[in-house]
């Protein structure tokens, strides 16, 4: 009876351990991004020149829906036509398997229709986004935070009116209407909780074929912790094995 | 409407609508309308007149305040400067002493400049950032953001409680008093 107890209490403990070393919020989904730095036709006037990408804001943004954005290392191309779309310009293309096109360009000027100071464009339930210069200067140089992430819902098959967009405080709301977190600290749920989700909208985000399943890997700390806590425990094990 | 320019005109709707449903052209943009590119706010007693312009057409998302004197029909230019606010301020107060109380900004922001005062010197007597805003209204910033209209914080546009020296805001259920002497804040109720 007593060793029945001491193996339960055992058992116990090792499935304590291995819960507690998994993430405690995990990402679900994933959804990969291929950045593209493009310059001029010579190579000068390449666009983010600091090479942002937003991404603890995106990250915190599509947790929402249980997304992960996975950006792949950079690669920079020369196009001047593509550095100022100022035509409607194909820049979605086909793309290596789910992975997103993200081009960083200088100016857009036109996106479904012309107009200036255009910050982002992006397809809707299709591939293809592109990211203006002028996201980097928004707001006195803290930029405009979830441009990036707003770009992606389009095409993750979200609209600026539907599936419950339209009020201030919605990722999807179009620029002219949607309040713009000053840090990563007003997004939602914390601060003023800026670019939430709505449940319709997760449900068709996540419906997306551009998204592929997480393959969790636990952390190298957690990883640590658990090695450190099960050494003992089959000490424990072993010594009273020993004894009986 | 003959046979031919009918059957055009369906052909056109059709391209239209085949336009608008393929994928690859529909793209929203994420963009702000710009403001208009010049406007005039005129002090309750019409002895000064303040005009917010863009020197660039807005491409610099900046703008340039100038203040005028107004004696006698003719205006006399007291100040120019180029303000901080993205774009512009969203609403502007010209008090009755030439003191200018420029009010949130046209981006829909948490502003650093949800509050600046201006005097007739071009002194800037108070600046007020939405934190300090939040700590006379007294209520979560989340509940302020809910109840904003125009833009994070401003339910209903100013209004002059005495015109020319105090200005009220109506936000997230109370109601904000500038003083334009000095640029203080209270609740008016």
């Amino acid at each position: 009876m007593k060793k029945m107890i001491r193996q339960s209490f055992m058992v116990l403990t090792l499935l304590f351990l291995v819960t507690s070393a998994l993430p405690a919020v995990a990402a679900t989904l994933a959804l990969t991004i291929q950045p593209y730095q493009i310059c001029d036709d010579d190579g000068t006037n390449c666009a983010n020149s600091a090479k942002s990408l937003f991404e603890a804001e995106g990250d915190k943004i599509w947790a929402q829906a249980g997304i992960d954005l996975i950006f792949l290392p950079w690669i920079t191309q020369n196009s001047s036509a593509l550095n100022t779309l100022n035509m409607d310009t194909e820049f979605g293309g086909p793309a290596a398997g789910n992975i997103i096109r993200m081009l960083f360009v200088e100016t857009i000027t036109h996106c479904g229709g012309a107009g200036a100071g255009i910050f982002g464009c992006g397809y809707v339930d299709a591939n293809g986004l592109a990211i203006a210069d002028n996201v980097f200067s928004f707001n006195g140089g803290i930029g405009r935070l979830d441009t990036i992430a707003h770009e992606l819902g389009h095409n993750l098959g979200l609209g600026h009116g539907d599936f419950g967009a339209g009020g201030a405080l919605n990722l999807m709301t179009s620029g002219a209407v949607r309040t713009i977190p000053s840090s990563i600290n007003d997004i939602t749920p914390d601060g003023i909780g800026t670019d939430q989700l709505t449940q319709a909208q997760i449900d068709e985000a996540t419906a997306s074929g551009f998204l592929e399943p997480v393959q969790e890997v636990p952390e190298p700390a957690s990883a640590l912790l658990l090695l450190s806590c099960l050494v003992p425990v089959a000490a424990f094990w072993r010594r009273n094995r020993s004894n009986d | 409407m003959t046979k031919a320019s009918l059957s055009r005109a369906t052909l056109l709707i059709i391209m239209s609508v085949a336009v608008c449903v393929s994928v690859a052209v529909c793209t929203p943009e994420d963009r702000v309308p710009d403001p208009p590119a010049r406007e005039e706010f005129i002090s309750p007693d019409k002895t000064y007149v303040f005009e917010v312009s863009t020197p660039d057409a807005w491409k610099t998302r900046k703008s340039v305040g100038r203040l005028f004197e107004v004696a006698a029909g003719n205006r006399r230019l007291l100040w120019t400067r180029q303000l901080p606010h993205e774009w512009r301020p969203r609403f502007v107060m010209a008090g009755a002493r030439g003191n200018v109380l420029l009010i949130d900004e046209w981006a829909n922001i948490t502003s650093r400049y949800a509050l600046m005062l201006l005097d007739r010197e071009n002194r800037v007597v108070a600046q007020h950032d939405f934190d300090a805003i939040q700590k006379v209204l007294a209520v979560p910033r989340a509940q302020i953001a809910q109840m904003g209209r125009h833009g994070v914080w401003i339910v209903k546009p100013p209004a002059w409680e005495s015109p020319g020296s105090s200005v009220v805001i109506e936000a997230a259920g109370k109601v904000l008093r500038v003083n334009l002497a000095d640029g203080s804040l209270s609740l008016a109720r």
